[in-house]
């Protein structure tokens, strides 16, 4: 929650709170607009539950990054060190995840059933892990709703050196992606090595989901990957403007939740959502009023 | 005839499981060269290890004496409903979606590539249906568009997985007709499976006939008899020949 500071004006207490949450205002706009950008592909390629599988996983890998805290193997310098760090767990949970979910089909084991095996095992694991622990409720709470607002100036370095270059590529090789999703087969004829395409944005997926697990929670994570996508879709007709208005409702969804989580001292995280359901629901009622109106 | 490619000693299938084995022929340049053959007998298979979408078990797709490495563009036309007619698609952009895949750091379509994709489409006839979205095409609007598509790449090989089979006969015909057209006037060799055998004795100059691990190829006029054909679907066909037309209808019928 960002409480305003009193005995100011609202543009005096804003800036007074830009400035000492700058870091977690960045580190939201960056989130919200990759996990929108990136949303379009999960939603056009209708994986929505793979990303919330992905998710899940990365929740997990952050249970058991608090898991290791217990143990002395895993203290800075010490050679399992890593294990605490929250989203290289989460990472590594996703690859896992990764390597189960996109597994060829088999004639028992469908793609569903891989997904709804990843998310239930994966919740089950991660609430086991931190039950045991003296904030385990606390820990499952921040992994579910999170908080963007104590993102530290190190998790916002660590956040642009990941995410600048997941950006680059993703609008450097847009056409390419989008080939490969839309038609594979096509991009087969064409000499495209489609598994190591499709094994890269996956990977871009992943890391940009459990970074966002791991700054800002699962609900922030799954909220901006489809809802924005969801929204632009309505409304966007030609490819590079439903990516761009994804983005720019990500964008627009995270400043807009910013000043109405200072405003009203309401959790950072789920009032960003909120207003990205809000953004994804006009365009759907304008769209029904208008054609009402016009009949 | 300049064979366009060969397929050597091909064994086709998915996973393990071979469908057809030993498959060796050769495409020749600029014919129509069609391949029939019941369910399940490997014909789409072929067709897809050909263009590159299945890797071959076992032999080899050689391209005019070169290696497999340096195949010629290849026009790949799918069945229509392999397209998610979800991504918002119009038909213009589902054109220029194949075209620059070998420019991989160009996020935007040059424009001499661009203005191709519009023409390809003009070259089917649907020059007016641009702007239009793709789910909202007709079939046959949709499958002029994934011809345009594979135009536009201006492919030495035009392949095709039959491209009628959801089309009323009227949008099949002109379809066909617009195929065989543009492999006259663009000097293409076509590579199409079909069920339709009255279709394939009308159009193809070569056929190939699979069934259950044999095969026949040739000219057409040779391959497509009503012998070959009974024995290829275990049921008596015959091929009709009547005021220069040519149909092929169950024996009983004929």
């Amino acid at each position: 929650m960002i409480a305003p500071p009193q005995e100011e004006g609202l543009l005096g207490s804003l800036a007074t709170t830009l400035e000492l949450f700058l870091d977690s205002f960045l580190a939201t706009l960056v989130l919200a607009t990759v996990l929108a950008f990136l949303g379009v592909h999960v939603v056009l390629r209708r994986v929505v539950f793979v990303g919330v599988a992905l998710a899940e996983m990365a929740s997990l890998g952050i249970a058991a990054a608090f898991f290791a805290e217990r143990f002395a193997i895993t203290a800075p310098g010490r050679p399992l060190a890593f294990a605490r760090d929250h989203w290289v767990m989460g990472a590594l949970m996703n690859l896992v995840g990764l390597a189960f979910l996109l597994r060829a089909e088999r004639r028992y084991l469908s793609r569903e059933s891989r997904i709804a095996i990843c998310f239930t095992a994966a919740g089950a694991l991660a609430v086991l892990l931190v039950a045991g622990s003296a904030h385990g409720m606390d820990e499952i709470q921040v992994l579910m709703t999170g908080d963007p607002l104590f993102v530290s100036h190190q998790d916002l370095n660590v956040l642009f050196a990941v995410m600048t270059p997941a950006v680059l590529l993703l609008v450097v090789f847009f056409r390419r992606f989008l080939l490969v999703a839309f038609d594979p087969e096509l991009a087969l004829t064409l000499g495209v090595r489609v598994r190591a395409w499709e094994a890269l944005f996956y990977l871009l997926l992943g890391t940009a989901i459990a970074m966002s697990i791991h700054l800002a929670g699962m609900l922030f994570a799954i909220g901006f990957l489809v809802l924005p996508a969801a929204g632009a879709l309505s409304i966007a007709r030609r490819p590079w403007s439903i990516f761009g208005i994804a983005a720019a409702i990500g964008l627009g969804s995270a400043t807009a939740g910013f000043l109405v989580s200072h405003e009203r001292d309401w959790p950072l995280g789920p009032t960003t959502v909120a207003v990205a359901v809000l953004a994804f629901l006009v365009p759907q009622v304008w769209r029904r009023v208008s054609a009402a109106v016009r009949r | 005839m300049d064979p366009l490619l060969r397929c050597e000693d091909l064994s086709v299938g998915y996973g393990r499981r071979a469908v057809a084995s030993g498959l060796a022929f050769s495409v020749p340049r600029g014919t129509a060269f069609h391949i029939v053959g019941p369910n399940g007998c490997g014909k789409t298979t072929l067709l897809k290890t050909i263009v590159g979408i299945v890797s071959p078990l076992a032999g080899r797709v050689a391209w005019s004496g070169a290696p497999a490495s340096a195949r010629p563009t290849i026009g790949y036309v799918p069945q229509r409903d392999s397209i998610d007619s979800i991504y918002p698609f119009r038909a213009l952009e589902v054109v220029r979606l194949g075209l620059g895949a070998d420019r991989l750091f160009r996020p935007t379509l040059p424009r001499a590539l661009a203005d191709r994709a519009r023409s390809a489409l003009e070259r089917v006839g649907l020059g007016h249906r641009v702007g239009a979205g793709y789910s909202e095409l007709s079939g046959g609007e949709r499958q002029r568009v994934l011809v345009a598509r594979a135009l536009a790449l201006e492919p030495e090989l035009l392949a095709l997985d039959e491209p009628t089979s959801e089309l009323d006969p009227g949008s099949a015909e002109r379809l066909l007709d617009l195929i065989e057209s543009l492999r006259r006037d663009a000097k293409l060799t076509v590579l199409l499976v079909s069920h339709d055998l009255s279709g394939v004795a009308r159009r193809a100059t070569h056929v190939l006939a699979m069934n259950d691990g044999r095969y026949v190829v040739g000219p057409v006029g040779e391959t497509l008899t009503s012998e070959r054909l009974t024995a290829l679907y275990g049921y008596p066909m015959a091929v009709v020949r009547e005021n220069g037309r040519v149909a092929v209808v169950p024996a009983g019928e004929a």
